[in-house]
């Protein structure tokens, strides 16, 4: 039964139906650009081999850390940032805080690359923290992550779009949820076989339904990530602080009002890494001092979170006696209830929140909404087969549909050729550029729609295939050495690679709907099917 | 006065307006002001923080109502309302 009258349920259904068809394939790629972010630290560690070191704020960096601080200007030395990349190379930044060439709030300091287990130094920048060079070695994963969340696009321009893509996400699914008559029924709905279009909408209604959960977690989440830097923070600050951000943010995030600067020695950090350790059962993955070599120095570990939870922990230390000062909130410096839900969205929008078991998850269900996407659109067009304008649309699900991930498996080959020579940022998003520009050609040049699925389908199964015997090839581990050093992302990521590839290539080559007979393939002669 | 028929054109054209960008500019106005009537609760920033987290449920809740509205003209009536709200609130703030 349905919540609303016959008028209203017209309208949800037009606003369901052409939100999808005007922004679906938009809607996709953010949505299949962002299941594959989800592994972005898995994606980092592949192209690379392997971090060089399984716990790098757990090898002793103090005396490194120590030496470099006396190497930069002081005033740089008011806060210091400390982390570590895919490939286990720390990012070391001594910074204190101004304004940037685009007028906005930056961190301006040095930043030091130092190479895992050695600590020498790699390189040595400084200015702005945004303006810096980008990290070759994160060339791949920073790219793919970049992708989905603002689409490369100029700040804030890329945010407002994704955004807008989270407004129609969640528009579709609450419209979805509203619309629905039979929800129970439909979460078991067993595809019908009698005709390849019917057995594609009760395809389309299984998977949707079962994934309307899960889209308006990632919409709502999505909206807040991509709307709270570029409308939220901005329009918050300036009704309560006349629109200083800066203070706004201080305030959030609970700075002291006032900071004894008198200097002072700083205590060991491999310590503290290791009692952050030691308490949480976790890796440290994040470093923040505040006001090195004062008195009031403040040592800040986060670690991922402790067994059951959700949310990361922010251990705090006093940055000259060492001692444990307690864990912080994210925002604010007491426990809220602001702070427990902004806590939530972050893992529950990236599904960091289990391992490699809750990404597992959220690739799926992700790929799950983007087969939701598609099919509503491929439904909508071969309803209207008759039509020619709808059928031009036809061939832009499979030329965007295979497109962008053709456009993805083809900037992590730019990135693996690229790399040994040290251009890897460059031509990871060349290779992206080509990649698309191939899937557009072919979908120009091909007329037939099923035949331009088939073909696109191969191509990016091919380039699945090539990636793991790519990335050995131009000079990364190989199975025998990853195992013996304990390495196994990489590997676990060329068997998916190379499956999924195999998967593509036999699906492009011989698709069918098991169970139908061939002449039950034809689509016109299944037209009456229900609207919705 | 909004018991007055509309034309389906006229109702199609107020549905636009008010679940497009009226939609959109009562959420943003909804979550400026949220801030300043908000309790602060226990660590001062639920104020500040909540309302950047609820803007995309404040935007959907205007959204759908402008749909679900079965007189475009009351909705367009309200929509009014609340965003007069909104700004007098922030207007008190300065």
């Amino acid at each position: 039964m349905s919540m609303v009258d016959k008028a209203t349920s017209k309208r949800l259904l037009a606003v369901h139906g052409w939100s999808g068809v005007i922004l679906g394939l938009f809607l996709y790629v953010v949505v299949v650009t962002g299941a594959v972010a989800v592994m972005s630290h898995e994606i980092g560690e592949w192209s690379v081999s392997g971090a060089g070191t399984e716990a790098p704020l757990n090898q002793p960096l103090d005396a490194r850390i120590r030496q470099l601080a006396e190497t930069v200007d002081p005033k740089y030395r008011e806060d210091v940032s400390i982390f570590p990349n895919a490939a286990g190379t720390i990012q070391l930044f001594f910074h204190t805080h101004g304004t940037n060439s685009a007028g906005k709030p930056d961190d301006l300091g040095v930043r030091f690359m130092l190479a895992p287990k050695t600590l020498e130094v790699l390189a040595r920048d400084e200015g702005y923290g945004t303006e810096l060079p980008d990290d070759p070695q994160s060339a791949l994963d920073y790219f793919l992550s970049i992708l989905h969340i603002s689409l490369h696009a100029p700040d804030p321009v890329g945010l407002y779009l994704t955004g807008l893509a989270g407004f129609v996400m969640l528009a579709a699914v609450i419209s979805g949820i509203i619309l629905h008559k039979h929800l129970l029924r439909d979460l078991f709905v067993s595809p019908r076989l009698s005709s390849r279009l019917l057995n594609r909408r009760d395809r389309h209604i299984l998977a949707g339904s079962w994934s309307l959960p899960f889209g308006f977690l990632l919409a709502f989440t999505g909206t807040f990530f991509s709307f709270a830097g570029a409308i939220g923070l901005p329009i918050v600050a300036m009704v309560s602080f006349g629109g200083d951000q800066v203070k706004m943010l201080e305030t959030l995030v609970g700075v002291p009002a006032s900071v004894n600067k008198a200097p002072a020695v700083m205590a060991n950090l491999d310590t503290m890494f290791a009692d952050a350790s030691r308490r949480t059962g976790t890796k440290p993955e994040f470093v923040s001092i505040a006001h090195w070599g004062t008195a009031d120095a403040k040592v800040q570990v986060t670690t991922g979170p402790v067994e059951s939870e959700i949310k990361y922990n922010n251990l705090v230390f006093h940055g000259i006696s060492g001692q444990f000062e307690g864990v912080k909130p994210d925002l604010g410096t007491k426990p809220s209830l602001g702070n427990d839900i902004f806590g939530w969205m972050g893992p529950l929008h990236f599904g960091n929140f289990g391992g490699l078991l809750s990404k597992f998850v959220w690739v799926m269900l992700g790929l799950v909404t983007c087969y939701v996407t598609l099919t509503g659109l491929r439904l909508w067009v071969e309803r209207r087969a008759d039509d020619p304008v709808w059928q031009k649309l036809s061939r832009a699900i499979p030329t965007v549909g295979y497109g962008v991930p053709i456009g993805m498996a083809a900037s992590a080959v730019g990135f693996l050729v690229s790399f040994p020579k040290g251009d890897a940022v460059g031509w990871t998003a060349g290779g992206f550029l080509v990649g698309c520009a191939v899937a557009l050609l072919l979908g120009f040049v091909i007329g037939d729609r099923d035949r331009l699925g088939r073909i696109m389908s191969v191509l990016l199964g091919a380039l699945l295939v090539s990636l793991p015997f790519l990335r050995i090839s131009m000079g990364g581990a190989g199975w025998v050495d990853l195992s013996a050093t304990l390495r196994f992302v990489p590997i676990m990521l060329d068997v998916i690679l190379f499956a999924g590839g195999v998967f593509a290539i036999a699906a492009g080559l011989r698709w069918q709907v098991p169970g139908l007979r061939a002449s039950q393939l034809s689509v016109r002669e299944t037209t009456a099917v229900p609207a919705e | 006065m909004l018991s007055s028929p509309t034309t389906p054109r006229t109702a199609l054209i107020l549905r636009w307006i008010t679940a497009g960008p009226l939609a959109i500019i009562a959420a943003v106005l909804t979550m400026a002001s949220t801030p300043l009537w908000l309790p602060k609760g226990a660590a001062g920033v639920d104020h500040m923080i909540l309302p950047i987290i609820l803007f995309p449920a404040f935007w959907a809740i205007f959204f759908f109502y402008a749909l679900i509205e079965a007189r475009p003209i009351r909705a367009l009536v309200i929509f009014a309302v609340v965003m007069l709200a909104n700004a007098v609130v922030i207007y008190l703030q300065f």
